[in-house]
């Protein structure tokens, strides 16, 4: 994540392309996000909750 | 001529009148922050104590009396002064500058300052000795000291000035401006002070009605049970009191601080509408293992807890999507590579990063947390402060921070003293919350139960947990050294003879900004009455039983 000082200069043809497509680095990350959060879930509920039993 | 010296009259007086009210944003601003991050510094070191006193390791610091009060003092300057000062100072000084009006009334707003600062001096003197340590849950049968209570209802009661102030400034706008869209960051905040207004009303009705009638001396007995139940109206929905800053940030401030804009101005609308909606009839999983109320009733509360994960998701999308343009507009290419062009050197957009990475996590926890059934798992247990020192401590405060050092330069003229400093404080006190919150989850997992000071048990699964209070211990001590960085930092700008260039306090602009949003987005009445709907069926019943259920030897309303 080193910043670097960027000075690209984008056409407006290429900014407004930018700005009008879809994320789709985002839509990648929260799919990565998702499936780690389901199997934690998942994780929870059947290796510790009900693998746990009643408490003795 | 005449006309011409008129014009010049108007501007001059323009002008003054944008003196005022910036100005007026400004102190209002300054002061109500110094209060909140002076709490916030006093607090600090009193958490760093609690992890060392708990972990047993330090014999010459075992004092119950201590801790407790230490406990109790650090809870309530974090949790309430710290952060209703933070958002007080923040709402006034976006009152100003987005809406470029002046307050409809400064006393007002400096009486509310005073009422509530007044408030915490008296709350302070018994938990300082010792006559209030009883946490900052209000949970009875503990009780404290009156003055305790009196103390934090006048808090309360001063921050319901800054919510008139705050929902009086948008609707005087609106009349002046008819047809236009409200600002997205005004917007927020006077939805957060509506969300204040509805949030604190069960905390004050315990208040009032239950434990100060008590603590007088007036009535003998209350009802543990229906000041749990009031206490729960508030207890979860304060959480997004505080967070709403830090989406606020995210929506209005980053996009434009990272040279990009915002991914969508109506999902922020959205968001903000959705927190507010969702956070306040759903505390009863704070209550899933209380008698006083029904199974049922939890299960509706549980799936509506489950609904608040929805704005935060659009938050999350919203605000990665913003990163991402601002990281291609800076020339990033392909699926990832737009990560390393973001302006990390930004505090704003640094800490935005940051808090979004401990709120996957956080809100993750939550989600355990508010499952009905997999909650007897970690109930009572260390995971609790461990869930929300990571929400609270790390996403919410971390933006704070990260304001503070946006707004700090524009407010009293003078640079930044150093962003490297700020910068090393953002990473550190991310690194600092991760290393202390991860093994206070695991303890709780292991069975290591919250709000006591001793642990003796049985003694081999006591060993267990030392090495997890160690690594917390290390946590504490990096939080608490970058708490006292960030002070630093921002008296050194006081200090700082170097001038601060940009003065100009802007907003983001989205990529397609709105020059109209559906009345649903641009108003608050609809939802204030959706609120109280919502508050009579999820609320109504459980609040009335107490009223004819007839708990033996207690006084549910002091009659």
């Amino acid at each position: 994540m080193k910043n670097k000082e960027h000075e690209i200069v984008l056409s407006e043809d290429e900014q407004r392309k930018i700005l009008e497509s879809s994320p789709r680095g985002t839509w990648a990350i929260l799919a990565i996000y998702a499936v780690i959060f389901t199997l934690s879930w998942l994780y929870f509920w059947f290796g510790l909750f009900v693998n746990h039993g009643p408490v003795k | 001529m005449a006309a011409i010296e008129s014009d010049v009259s108007a501007i001059i007086q323009s002008n003054a009148q944008e003196s005022e009210h910036i100005s007026t944003a400004k102190k209002l601003g300054l002061w109500n922050m110094w209060v909140a991050f002076t709490a916030f510094i006093i607090a600090l070191p009193m958490g760093l104590y609690q992890v060392a006193e708990r972990s047993d390791l330090f014999p010459a610091l075992e004092s119950a009396q201590v801790y407790y009060a230490s406990i109790s003092t650090h809870g309530v300057l974090m949790a309430y002064v710290f952060s209703t000062f933070f958002i007080m100072g923040f709402g006034y000084h976006t009152a100003g500058y987005s809406l470029q009006q002046k307050l409809w009334s400064t006393k007002f707003a400096w009486s509310g300052f005073i009422i509530a600062l007044f408030g915490v001096v008296l709350a302070a003197i018994p938990l300082l000795t010792g006559n209030a340590s009883v946490m900052y849950t209000f949970y009875p049968p503990e009780v404290g000291h009156p003055i305790f209570y009196i103390g934090a209802t006048l808090l309360i009661v001063g921050s319901w000035f800054w919510s008139v102030d705050m929902i009086v400034a948008m609707t005087q706008w609106k009349k002046a401006n008819p047809g236009k869209v409200v600002p997205l960051v005004m917007f927020g905040v006077t939805i957060n002070a509506l969300l204040w207004l509805w949030t604190s009303a069960g905390v004050a009705a315990e208040v009032v009605f239950q434990i100060i009638p008590v603590t007088l001396g007036l009535t003998e007995t209350f009802d543990p049970g229906l000041a749990r139940t009031l206490f729960s109206w508030t207890l979860h929905a304060i959480v997004y009191f505080w967070l709403f800053p830090a989406y606020i940030v995210m929506y209005s401030i980053m996009p434009k601080e990272a040279g990009g804009k915002l991914f969508s101005d109506e999902m922020g609308r959205v968001a903000f509408v959705m927190l507010f909606i969702f956070s306040v009839p759903i505390g009863f999983h704070h209550l899933y293992m209380d008698p006083q109320q029904a199974a049922g009733w939890k299960l509706l509360h549980m799936f509506g807890t489950f609904m608040v994960a929805v704005p935060t998701l659009i938050t999350g999308f919203t605000i990665l999507a913003t990163l991402e343009i601002s990281g291609r507009l800076r020339g990033g290419k392909g699926l990832l590579g737009w990560v390393s062009r973001i302006k990390w050197d930004n505090p704003v957009v640094l800490g935005t990063a940051l808090a979004m990475l401990m709120l996957t996590v956080g809100g993750w926890g939550g989600v355990i947390n508010a499952s009905y059934s997999m909650n007897s798992l970690i109930h009572n247990t260390q995971w609790v402060p461990g869930h929300f020192h990571l929400i609270y401590g790390g996403t919410t405060v971390i933006m704070y921070f990260a304001v503070a050092y946006w707004l700090w330069p524009k407010i009293i003229g003078r640079a930044l003293y150093s962003n490297k400093m700020a910068l090393i404080q953002l990473w550190s006190w991310f690194f600092g919350m991760w290393i202390t919150t991860a093994p206070w989850h695991i303890l709780g997992l292991l069975g290591q139960p919250r709000r006591v000071n001793t642990l003796p048990y049985d003694t081999a699964i006591a060993a267990l947990w030392d090495p997890y209070e160690m690594v917390m211990l290390a946590g504490s001590l990096l939080l608490t050294v970058s708490g006292f960085l960030f002070i630093i930092n921002l008296v050194m700008t006081h200090l700082n003879t170097r001038k601060q260039d940009d003065m100009s306090v802007t907003y983001a602009v989205a990529v397609h900004q709105p020059m109209h949003v559906p009345k649903l987005l641009n108003s608050l009445s609809f939802w204030n009455w959706a609120m109280l709907c919502y508050m009579i069926i999820s609320y109504g019943y459980p609040i009335i039983q107490f009223a004819f259920i007839g708990t033996p030897q207690s006084t549910p309303w002091s009659y």
